[in-house]
């Protein structure tokens, strides 16, 4: 849209993937076992989302799916463009290395953010950038 | 209906949104009633646009007649394919487009083309 050099003025319709069953199934034990595997896969997913019972539950996502652990090394100097773009969720990890004038950063990022992230990154001079999944986390 | 919602599977989503050149003189949708509008979503464009010049100007309900389905003033052009392209091209004044919402799948389209 940009790139055509438009911009929106209203919206018409919003749509989303919704995984919908019949109100009469044949099979409904079939209908439960595909949704519950669905569930499954999707919960171990980078769109890992809350599951039922309440359909139109907006929950709020774990802070395990929603979020990956981005770890990245950068010039001292640059720092200070690399915080802006990965503040973390309390501040960023940084850490010396054994390199004179470089420094290891690590800072949660939500999930559906990290590819710009990783763009805005090696833009600032940001090299070495991993992302991690979080299995588990008590992080409010 | 006879479905039921299980879940929100929380992606593809998107929007089907009214645009119009960012340096263009048109800021408000009702700028557009009377104008040419290019979109492959012709009824739920054709929809909006009954529904926005039916506000702009209430039809008369002589006698206490419902109002008929009045033909509309905003021209509805059926495109399909490069929408985004058609008021570059001269073809519309606007446009009633998808546009992704899911940042990942964006750039994954946008990897694609390039």
């Amino acid at each position: 849209m940009k790139a055509a050099g438009l911009k929106a003025i209203d919206t018409v319709v919003s749509s989303t993937a919704i995984l919908v069953k019949s109100k009469h199934p044949s099979n409904p034990a079939m209908v439960d076992l595909i949704a519950a595997r669905i569930k499954g896969v999707i919960s171990k997913s980078p769109f890992a989302l809350p599951l039922l019972p309440s359909p139109a539950s907006n929950a709020p996502l774990l802070a395990a799916q929603k979020y990956v652990l981005c770890q990245y090394n950068i010039e001292r100097s640059s720092l200070h463009h690399a915080r802006n773009i990965t503040p973390g969720r309390r501040a960023p990890t940084i850490s010396a290395l054994e390199a004179e004038g470089w420094v290891a950063v690590s800072a949660m990022v939500e999930k559906k953010h990290i590819a710009t992230v990783m763009d805005k990154l090696t833009e600032v001079g940001a090299t070495d950038i991993l992302v991690l999944e979080i299995v588990n986390t008590r992080a409010p | 209906m006879g479905v039921e919602e299980v879940m929100d599977l929380d992606f593809g989503a998107c929007k089907l949104q009214l645009q119009v050149p960012e340096k263009g003189k048109y800021a408000d949708p009702s700028d557009l009633i009377g104008k040419n509008i290019g979109t492959s979503f012709v009824h739920l464009a054709e929809d909006y646009f009954a529904a926005l010049e039916q506000k702009a100007e209430p039809a008369n309900t002589n006698n206490g007649e419902l109002p008929t389905r009045r033909k509309l003033k905003t021209k509805i052009i059926e495109l399909s394919g490069s929408v985004e392209a058609a008021c570059a091209l001269g073809v519309a004044d606007g446009v009633v487009d998808l546009v992704g919402m899911d940042p990942q799948a964006y750039r994954a389209t946008a990897l694609k083309r390039h």
